[in-house]
């Protein structure tokens, strides 16, 4: 019929209708996840399909269930670096310019959920930015895992450019490399030498096109295009 | 620019401008729940539980009104709709309003959990009989009420063959495998696969070609 050459498009209209067994379900899951098209055809559907419910009699649930899904929340309780992935997918997607205050401002907020406790020591966040208003990179660290994590917000480099990370301030006498980057770096936060509070609270990151692989010097060599400075998120 | 709250009424403007003035204001009311329903899913995306407390009040009659009709044992439809909103939660942040309303998409989780248990349910109890609710088909009369979407959707529909139509209701509305199609239908699993997807490309066609 109309689509039987497609037999993506096919499982993407049974997915949204819920006919796929479970093995289907699941490699169509995965193939979606990457996907972005697929993912939409599915969405499609499933806006489609949803119009039916207009039909569907809203029915009220017990009083004590959401008590019981409040408490469920704080075993899905998402860590930092997690948390600021989402803050990092939310913003790409919103693709909206924002100043490099009102950014740190925003993960400030976003990692300072209410359901974590009030002690939340040891986070710091940096969003690097270039000439313009748009962040480019989120950084954060994370003192208590000892985990630094940089991640995109949608820039990349150039073909036949690699993007390279440095820190700067907090008494360094040179711009300190911490390797070419894409769209996520994690890393152990050691790799900044100095982690003390004073001197995360001093140091700012700094992105440089580099010819591919990084600097070939140890110091960069092309120009600076992003730089943001670590803050405290609380 | 006139009163706040004060809508002409059909005396003023005659029977013409009642109808546009009405389908213009069902519109907007289901704009602006939409933007409410968005907003407040960004919200939580980003950890505000005051937020998901307002999210899960406007919205769990109708995602408890749609498990239902999938799982028809209550202590199976309040742990399926526990669990969908333990999803919306975790996964607040991957909602996409350029991909769907607010309400499809807590829609579709809905449902994807609804099947799930009943899928295990009828495992666990193999031989159970299904309780065999009646297809219920889109009544034939509109109303107002009734969006220029779903009117569509229901002359769409309206357009497939029987087997077809009934098929994809009950497995949206019901949740039915293809298996259980198969039985209630006395079709082999394969036919109605083939069915199915005859049907939704139909369906498809219909409401593209109506745009």
């Amino acid at each position: 019929m109309a689509s039987a050459d497609n037999p993506d498009r096919d499982d993407a209209a049974e997915y949204a209708l819920g006919t796929l067994d479970a093995a289907e379900r699941t490699a169509f899951e995965a193939r979606m996840a990457a996907d972005p098209a697929l993912a939409a055809e599915a969405a499609a559907w499933q806006d489609r399909l949803a119009t039916l419910h207009a039909e569907t009699e809203p029915t009220e649930p017990p009083a004590h269930l959401f008590a019981d899904i409040l408490r469920r929340l704080d075993d899905a309780a998402p860590n930092n670096v997690v948390m600021l992935k989402r803050s990092a997918d939310l913003w790409r997607r919103a693709t909206i310019a924002v100043s490099a205050i009102a950014a740190a401002l925003l993960i400030a907020i976003a990692v300072r959920a209410p359901w974590q406790q009030p002690e939340q020591k040891g986070l710091y966040v940096a969003v690097l930015q270039g000439q313009g208003t748009q962040a480019a990179y989120v950084a954060a660290v994370d003192v208590k895992s000892k985990m630094m994590i940089v991640r995109s917000l949608g820039a990349r480099a150039p073909d036949a450019h690699s993007y390279e990370l440095w820190a700067l301030g907090a008494g360094r006498a040179a711009p300190q490399p911490l390797g070419v980057i894409e769209a996520v770096a994690r890393m152990p936060s050691e790799q900044l030498g100095r982690t003390s509070e004073a001197a995360l609270s001093d140091t700012t990151l700094a992105i440089s096109l580099e010819p591919v692989g990084g600097s070939p010097t140890g110091a960069p060599t092309g120009p600076v295009l992003f730089t943001g400075k670590l803050l405290p998120a609380n | 620019m006139g009163c706040p709250g004060v809508r002409p009424d059909a005396s003023t403007y005659g029977e013409g401008f009642e109808k546009v003035s009405k389908d213009f204001l069902v519109a907007m009311d289901f704009q602006s729940d939409a933007a409410v329903l968005a907003d407040l899913l960004g919200r939580t995306a980003s950890g505000d539980r005051a937020a998901f407390s307002r999210l899960y009040d406007l919205t769990k009659a109708k995602l408890f009104g749609v498990i239902r009709r999938i799982l028809v044992r209550a202590d199976l439809a309040e742990e399926a709709l526990q669990e969908s909103y333990v999803r919306v939660w975790s996964n607040a942040y991957r909602y996409d309003s350029s991909h769907a309303s607010a309400m499809t998409w807590m829609i579709a989780i809905a449902r994807n959990q609804a099947i799930d248990l009943k899928r295990k349910a009828n495992e666990r109890v193999a031989a159970q009989a299904v309780a065999l609710e009646d297809v219920s088909l889109p009544a034939a009369e509109t109303s107002a009420e009734d969006s220029a979407d779903y009117r569509r959707l229901r002359q769409c529909l309206g357009g497939l063959a029987e087997d077809g139509r009934d098929m994809v209701l009950l497995a949206y509305h019901q949740g039915y495998s293809r298996e259980e199609l198969a039985q209630r239908f006395s079709r082999p699993v394969a036919t109605v696969k083939t069915i199915l997807r005859r049907s939704l490309a139909a369906l498809k066609e219909c409401l593209d070609g109506k745009r």
